[in-house]
């Protein structure tokens, strides 16, 4: 697919299923997806090579998506890295929080395997204007 | 013959230990069976995730594909994976959602989960209900009615959570009504129900205002503000203003600022005054502050001074949710205790303009903006607001 290919995005839920719907589709639309089991491996993977976006479940055991948003903002080399993040919970304060750890964009779950590709689509378009 | 006492107690400890032995090989076997028989199925269940993957993240083509080939398998390996294909249905939606209700319908799957919400096990209810909930259809209703009488409260709650999920407009009457009676439904499993419905349900929630449980008229105060039903916030007024139970009032007083219509301004104002209940009070001031309505900053401000600490700190908090007007006059009683923390809160949250620079910035400008409109404009060198809080 125009746009993705060879740009690594890193996808972070304690959910096997999710995790791997969420890699499958990505990986379908032309992107290299790196996988991480929870909140500290995740960080991890970004810190060791930044990617191009990270898709991060807010409840991960360890470090959840927003404490691994948090950091990722406060180091240089990820500093500016998009971050979408998976929630379950719709409601306002996680959303809110969300944002004020700097996150992009959110996706509640259930989700749609193709509004997610959407939206990190839409973002990275956004972000590399 | 006789047999002495030691020897009747001997005999019978070693029928007891026979017994234990027994019980003990009985368990580990069956342990033993569970777990090969768990393996061998994940053995089985492991080669075919691409396939299920497809289906539930595949482009259309893959998906048909996928479903026809999991329609194909034989029942051993179905039977391996339908768990994992069951719990997908909690975890995608839209078109995704879709093709696995299709698939479920097509093995079998869904007319199994109705019959096992007649089975005796309580389990096995329980799991067909979970099933018919998650797979959304409406014409599951009536059997999620029925387990919402049953006579397991497990069974009840899945129940009530699945008919939640369906979200049929018909299932919020019976929702309401399972709040009270000896087969009830915890009121935060219905509540969350109730809000999935949305406005399918908003008819049963404002018959549920006048109902003579106080517990359905609270919860329906309280779906009713979660929910956004603006056109039930002259039913919420008339319960602030006039139903006996203090709870009812404080859940329509949440509800009215939840909604944010100006319908709840007046009754809200009222319920601030002190001959009300102090939980009531506060409750109230929290709605005025998320009305966010500028003609209640008099009175929000009387309040800042409130000798109950919860209604004072509200007041002030709602002050800062007044707009600038409210930031205003919030300023400039910035002295009372309260007033100076939701000062320092606002700054925190960036609703106050940045203090100017000392010396040059200040020059030619009138101070901040919020100030400039203050009833009692802080002097350009005078403490500025957000240094209230020192």
């Amino acid at each position: 697919m125009a746009g993705s290919q060879g740009r690594r995005l890193l996808v972070a839920d304690d959910d096997r299923d999710i995790r791997e719907l969420v890699a499958f589709k990505l990986t379908s639309a032309g992107y290299d997806v790196t996988v991480a089991e929870d909140g500290l491996q995740a960080l991890g993977n970004a810190l060791d090579a930044a990617p191009a976006l990270a898709v991060l479940d807010v409840m991960m055991p360890g470090l959840s998506g927003l404490d691994v948003a948090r950091q990722l903002r406060a180091d240089p080399r990820t500093a500016t890295v998009p971050i979408i993040l998976l929630t379950a919970r719709a409601q306002e304060s996680d959303v809110e929080g969300g944002f004020a750890a700097g996150v992009d964009d959110y996706v509640i779950k259930p989700f749609s395997p193709r509004e997610l590709l959407s939206r990190v689509q839409a973002v990275l378009a956004r972000t590399s204007a | 013959m006789t047999v002495s006492l030691p020897g009747a107690l001997e005999a019978a400890l070693l029928a007891l230990a026979a017994l234990l032995v027994v019980l003990g090989v009985l368990v580990v076997t069956r342990r033993a069976w569970r777990l090969r028989r768990e393996r061998s199925r994940a053995a089985l269940a492991e080669p075919l995730r691409p396939v299920l993957l497809r289906l539930a993240a595949g482009e259309a083509e893959e998906v048909e594909e996928a479903s026809e080939a999991l329609w194909r398998l034989d029942e051993r390996a179905w039977a391996a994976t339908e768990t994992t294909v069951e719990t997908l249905l909690l975890k995608v939606r839209g078109e995704t959602h879709a093709a696995v209700v299709a698939l479920l319908e097509r093995r079998g799957t869904l007319a199994t989960a109705t019959r096992r919400c007649t089975l005796p096990s309580g389990v096995a209810r329980a799991h067909g209900a979970e099933v018919l909930g998650a797979a959304g259809r409406s014409a599951a209703v009536p059997d999620l009615l029925r387990l919402l009488d049953d006579a397991e409260p497990e069974v009840r709650q899945v129940a009530a959570r699945a008919l939640g999920r369906v979200g049929d407009g018909a299932a919020a009457g019976p929702l309401v009504d399972s709040l009270v009676g000896a087969r009830a439904v915890p009121p935060r499993i219905v509540a969350s129900a109730l809000l999935r419905i949305g406005p399918a349900g908003h008819p049963a929630v404002e018959r549920a205002l006048g109902a003579g449980d106080p517990l359905q008229r609270a919860v329906s105060a309280e779906i009713a503000g979660l929910s956004g039903a603006l056109r039930l916030a002259p039913a919420l007024v008339a319960l602030l203003d006039r139903d006996p139970e203090v709870q009812v009032r404080l859940r329509a007083a949440q509800a009215l600022g939840r909604l944010g219509s100006p319908v709840g301004v007046a009754a809200l104002v009222a319920a601030t005054g002190g001959d009300h209940p102090a939980e009531l009070r506060a409750a109230a001031v929290r709605g005025l502050g998320d009305l966010g309505d500028t003609s209640t900053v008099a009175r929000l401000v009387e309040l800042v001074t409130d000798p109950t600490h919860d209604v004072a700190a509200g007041a002030a908090t709602a002050l800062t949710q007044c707009g600038p007007e409210g930031l205003a006059a919030l300023a400039a009683v910035g002295t009372a205790p309260h007033a100076a923390d939701a000062l320092a809160a606002a700054a925190l949250r960036g609703l106050l303009p940045p203090p100017p620079a000392p010396a040059t910035a200040l020059e030619g400008s009138a101070g901040p903006t919020v100030v400039g409109g203050s009833a009692t404009p802080a002097p350009v060198d005078g403490p500025l607001p957000w240094a209230v809080a020192g």
